[in-house]
């Protein structure tokens, strides 16, 4: 199982695959995108981005060098048609360079691609929403040779799409970045700061109402009260646990360390960690620690053992017990709630519907 | 002005229920819905009732069991409209529901597909199903909180261009269906190459897989997580959401998981003018 890593400058490429990278992603924002279309959003990043064909070129050598793969990220969810012109340029200076594969949200930029440059491996981004064999397929169909899951899918949905699609190479989310909605149907912009940042971090309040025009009752308001109050503890996990490290440097936040057990039985083929554009010393201590744990997976230790390893890693153990900074969360609930996750009273269900 | 088509949205059995016992949908219900200070009231005179849409375009938990979904299409032949069932993102799990709704829905219904791998399904095992691109499907930028119009000409949309129109003919796709974006004006719905409906007054923000209402009964170890059944809050609550000393924000709500706006006066009279100029066919307005 490979682990994939993002890259945003030449100088992080040697040292983050000494630390166990396999494959490195990188976004490029070129001049004559700015130039023509008066903004920065290429792929979605602003900052994070290698500023030049020389730097993609360079890092895509020393990638080479280090037995690793480099793929170019144009994951916007949606481009014009001139747009797609330009990136399908910015596609070829890549394979042309030696890159390896590119990585494509858009579905009319996946068509441009695989029409221009067939045969030049094309990844399925995250933004995508790919989360079943049947979209899977049909983007294989368009030239796809990987799709890489969106967050928030179940071990059980990764483990039938693996089992279902063989020819299809599956990528899942193992470490940082979460988002709150579905990236690739949330139409908002990552505002400036002063204007609020990302629409989830932004201070929002809910006042809630019956749709059936009654008022809500104590009980329910101390529900929903105490509802809310969860979700902002699930908010503090969900980023990063406030954006914290240890005082080693190890990231907390959205992981999936204690599933690639399962992640590796069900026979995915990469592991992506998120976060182009963190600090070095983030990118570095989320390989060695993914490393770390991979490395005691393809040993063959017991699953319980290697998740153990894995929460003990920060350590993160009282973390790890709320759930809320799993991306897989089903890996840490005991049998019983394993046989209770899901299993509600089909009368409350029937009577909400009536 | 070409006379423009209605279609009416229910995600639930009970509010559909209610017009079911009427007989039918009437305009009350339209003017309802839009309320009598919309500038889109003025295309209703000339409008009449072509759709009964059932389903959600946001939720998996919101899929109609097939009784409801045979309710839907009752409803629909009683208010003399088509049917169409709306589709959302879907897993495999949800793949395997439509696989068994899809045979029951009449022969010339609608499918609203916001998902390719359901649009390539259906097409493969319903070839006479017709293929509606939704709301998914035809991104663009609606961002609730944009100062100006400024934002949204950064962020033009590609739902006009060739490509995308390529991969809508390859699923033999016949109709679009968009959101009507923060500072519209009517070109955003020109040179569009299908006919087009437009939803209102609500637009979509954006939506989760996880839902902070959907997890109100669940135990704290459990909530906010896939994979997890759904007691259906959603269709008992709404939450009004809100940022405070943001004047030029737009009226947000979230219903579920999913984040809407208000259309502002502006945003539905540049609807109008797009019905006017013949890019819009259809409004599409939510009944419950």
């Amino acid at each position: 199982m490979h682990i994939v890593s993002p890259i945003s400058r030449v100088a992080e490429v040697e040292p983050l695959a000494a630390a166990g990278a396999n494959e490195f992603y990188c976004g490029i924002l070129p001049q004559e995108w700015v130039g023509t279309f008066k903004t920065a959003n290429a792929n979605r990043r602003i900052f994070g981005n290698l500023t030049t064909y020389d730097d993609l070129e360079h890092a895509t050598r020393l990638a080479h060098e280090s037995q690793c793969f480099m793929s170019l990220v144009l994951n916007g969810q949606q481009y014009t048609q001139d747009q797609i012109k330009l990136l399908v340029d910015v596609a070829r200076r890549f394979r042309d360079c030696g890159g390896d594969s590119l990585i494509v949200s858009d579905i009319g930029l996946l068509l441009a691609i695989s029409e221009a440059l067939p045969g030049f491996r094309i990844h399925v981004s995250s933004v995508a929403s790919c989360r079943n064999g049947e979209a899977a397929r049909f983007y294989q169909g368009l030239g796809a040779r990987r799709v890489i899951l969106p967050r928030d899918v179940t071990l059980a949905e990764v483990a039938r799409l693996v089992a279902e699609s063989p020819e299809i190479e599956f990528e899942v989310f193992v470490l940082n970045d979460g988002c709150v909605f579905e990236e690739g149907v949330c139409h908002t912009i990552h505002l400036p700061g002063k204007m609020g940042g990302p629409i989830c971090l932004d201070k929002y309040t809910s006042a809630y109402h019956r749709l059936d025009g009654r008022e809500l009752g104590a009980d329910e308001k101390c529900r929903l009260e105490g509802n809310d109050a969860d979700y902002q503890k699930w908010l503090w996990y969900r980023f990063s646990n406030g954006f914290s490290v240890t005082p080693e440097g190890l990231p907390y936040g959205p992981c999936g360390l204690c599933a690639l057990s399962s992640l590796h039985a069900a026979g995915v083929k990469a592991v992506k960690i998120a976060g182009r554009e963190g600090a070095t010393e983030r990118k570095l201590a989320s390989v060695r620690m993914v490393k770390q744990v991979l490395d005691r997976v393809t040993a063959g230790l017991a699953c319980s053992d290697v998740a153990q390893f894995a929460r003990d890693l920060r350590p993160s153990e009282e973390h790890c017990k709320t759930g809320y900074m799993c991306y897989y969360p089903e890996v840490i609930l005991t049998g019983e709630e394993s046989r209770q996750a899901g299993k509600i009273d089909k009368d409350q269900v029937d009577a909400a519907l009536r | 002005m070409k006379p423009v088509e209605i279609a009416v949205s229910f995600i639930n059995y009970p509010a559909l229920k209610r017009w079911e016992t009427k007989g039918g949908i009437g305009n009350e219900l339209l003017q309802r819905i839009l309320g009598s200070e919309s500038p889109l009231c003025r295309i209703l005179p000339d409008a009449s009732l072509r759709g009964v849409y059932l389903g959600s375009e946001f939720c998996e938990f919101l899929l109609p069991t097939p009784e409801i979904l045979q309710r839907g299409i009752k409803l629909a032949e009683l208010s003399g409209a088509g049917f169409a069932l709306a589709t959302p993102l879907a897993s495999d799990g949800v793949i395997d529901q439509l696989k068994r709704l899809l045979p029951l829905l009449p022969a010339e219904a609608e499918l609203i597909v916001n998902d390719w791998g359901v649009a390539s399904m259906a097409r493969r095992q319903q070839p006479a199903l017709k293929l509606v691109a939704g709301r998914l499907l035809c991104k663009m930028i609606k961002d609730p909180r944009l100062n100006s119009s400024v934002w949204t000409e950064m962020y033009p949309h590609g739902i006009s261009g060739d490509s995308f129109g390529r991969m809508l003919e390859m699923l033999h796709i016949e109709r679009l269906e968009l959101d009507v974006p923060p500072y519209a004006t009517p070109q955003v719905f020109a040179d569009l190459q299908l006919p087009t409906a437009a939803h209102a007054p609500f637009g979509y923000v954006s939506k989760g897989r996880l839902c902070k209402i959907g997890s109100l009964s669940l135990p704290t170890t459990q909530k906010f997580s896939s994979g997890r059944e759904c007691r259906r809050e959603c269709l008992t609550y709404v939450a009004e959401t809100q940022r405070s000393g943001n004047a030029t924000d737009l009226e947000t709500h979230q219903r579920g998981n999913t984040l809407f706006y208000r259309h502002t006066q502006a945003m539905s009279e540049a609807v109008v003018a797009a019905f006017e100029q013949g890019w819009l066919q259809r409004l599409v307005l939510p009944g419950d």
